[in-house]
C-alpha cells in the first residue's frame, strides 16, 4: 500500500504597492493641476442628468443602473462607491450619505465590489476604482484619490488583480474595499458586515449570491448597487428592479445612448 | 598601507538635502483665488479644478476667509481716566 504525500495548498502569494512612496514622487513630479486632473479624478466626475444623477440621488437602498455597453453605468457605479468609501460627497450628490455603524470589525467602512471573473473585476470595477494598475503611474487614477489609498494588496494569482484596497476617510478611519468575483461559492460572500455591495454586471439566474448580500447589510442598514448591461434576459435580479412598486426602497434606472453624453454623435 | 596608516586619507562629502512639503490642496486654494480675483469666467474654473472639485474648494475658501483677520487701519483712542475714582489701584 502506498503512502501518498498529503496535499499541501499554499497560500496565494500576496504583495503590497508602496502607495506612499508613489505618492511622494506623483506630488514631486506635477504640477498642481497637472495632479488634480490625474490623480483627484472624482472632482471632474460630471454625472450624465438623465441617467447618472437619478442613480447617485436616490434614496432607495437598492439602485440600479441598467445601460448599454460604454455608456457610463460601471463609472457611476465606481464613483458612488469611491464617495462612500471616502466619505467625500460633490455637492450635487443629494443621495444617501449613511454613516456607519459602530460595529466590532476590520475598517469603519466595508465595500465589496463583485463581478463575473477576476479578470473582469480587474478590467472593469477595479480599474474604475484605483485606475489601470498595470500601466506605469497608473495607481490612483481611478475615482478614489490617490491621496485617500492608504494601500492596496495584490493577490499573485491573476496579474495586477487587487484583492483589497484600504482608503483613508474624510470622517477619520479606514475604508475597506475588497473584490469578490461570481466564481466564487456563496459561502465567501458570509460573515462580515457590509456597508456597500456593488454588484457589476448581471449574476445570472441563480440569486443566492444576491440574497446573501442583502444579508450582509442587515447589521449595517447597508445599501447595494447594480451596475448592469441586460444580456441575459429577465433574470431574477432584472425582475427584481422591473417589479418594485417600491422605488423609495428598490430604484432602477435606465437609459441608451441618447442619455450617454460622452460619446459622440 | 604604512603610509596609509601614518598619514590617512580623509574623505569629505558635502551633501545639500532640500524639503520641499508639497500641498497642493492649499495650492489649489490659492491658485483658486487669484483666478477669481482674476474674473475668470466659471466655465474656465471648472475646467481647470472639476465640476464636482470647484463647489468643494469654493466652500473651502468662504470658510477659510471667514476665520482670516481682516487687516484693518486703527487710531487709538485716549481717554480720560479719573484715577480718583478708581481709588487705590
Amino acid at each position: 500500500m502506498s503512502m501518498s504525500a498529503p496535499a499541501v495548498q499554499s497560500q496565494p502569494e500576496i504583495e503590497s504597492l508602496p502607495v506612499s512612496s508613489i505618492r511622494k514622487h506623483m506630488k514631486k513630479l506635477h504640477t498642481t493641476a497637472e495632479y488634480n486632473q490625474r490623480y483627484k479624478r472624482a472632482w471632474y466626475y460630471k454625472p450624465h442628468p438623465e441617467t447618472q444623477l437619478p442613480f447617485h440621488n436616490s434614496l432607495a437602498t437598492e439602485r440600479s443602473i441598467v445601460l448599454g455597453t460604454q455608456q457610463g453605468k460601471t463609472t457611476a457605479a465606481g464613483f458612488e462607491m469611491a464617495f462612500a468609501a471616502m466619505d467625500w460627497w460633490p455637492e450635487w450628490h443629494t443621495g444617501l450619505h449613511p454613516v456607519p455603524p459602530n460595529l466590532e470589525r476590520a475598517a469603519k467602512f466595508i465595500g465589496w465590489y463583485c463581478g463575473v471573473t477576476s479578470q473582469t473585476v480587474r478590467d472593469g470595477a477595479q480599474e474604475k476604482l484605483v485606475g489601470p494598475i498595470a500601466q506605469k503611474d497608473g495607481l490612483g487614477t481611478g475615482a478614489l484619490s490617490l491621496d485617500m489609498i492608504e494601500s492596496v494588496t495584490k493577490s499573485r494569482g491573476i496579474d495586477s488583480f487587487i484583492d483589497t484596497i484600504i482608503v483613508n476617510r474624510v470622517s477619520g478611519g479606514v475604508a475597506l474595499l475588497q473584490a469578490r468575483t461570481f466564481e466564487q461559492s456563496v459561502l465567501s460572500y458570509q460573515g462580515v458586515p457590509v456597508d456597500l455591495g456593488w454588484v457589476d454586471e448581471d449574476l445570472g439566474y441563480d440569486d443566492k449570491i444576491y440574497n446573501e448580500l442583502l444579508g450582509r447589510t442587515i447589521a449595517t442598514n447597508g445599501r447595494i448597487i447594480c451596475s448592469l448591461t441586460p444580456m441575459l434576459g429577465l433574470t431574477p435580479l432584472r425582475k427584481r428592479y422591473n417589479d418594485s412598486r417600491d422605488p423609495s426602497k428598490i430604484f432602477q434606472v435606465r437609459g441608451g445612448i441618447e442619455q450617454a453624453l460622452h460619446i459622440i454623435e | 598601507m604604512t603610509i596609509n596608516r601614518l598619514d590617512p586619507e580623509v574623505q569629505q562629502i558635502n551633501a545639500h538635502v532640500t524639503h520641499e512639503v508639497v500641498d497642493h490642496r492649499k495650492d489649489s486654494l490659492e491658485q483658486l483665488r487669484t483666478l477669481k480675483a482674476l474674473n475668470v469666467p466659471r466655465e474656465k474654473l471648472e475646467a481647470l479644478f472639476g465640476y464636482s472639485g470647484l463647489p468643494m474648494l469654493e466652500k473651502q475658501l468662504a470658510e477659510e476667509d471667514k476665520t482670516k483677520p481682516i487687516d484693518a487701519e486703527f487710531t487709538e483712542i485716549e481717554r480720560d481716566v479719573d484715577f480718583e475714582l478708581l481709588g487705590d489701584v
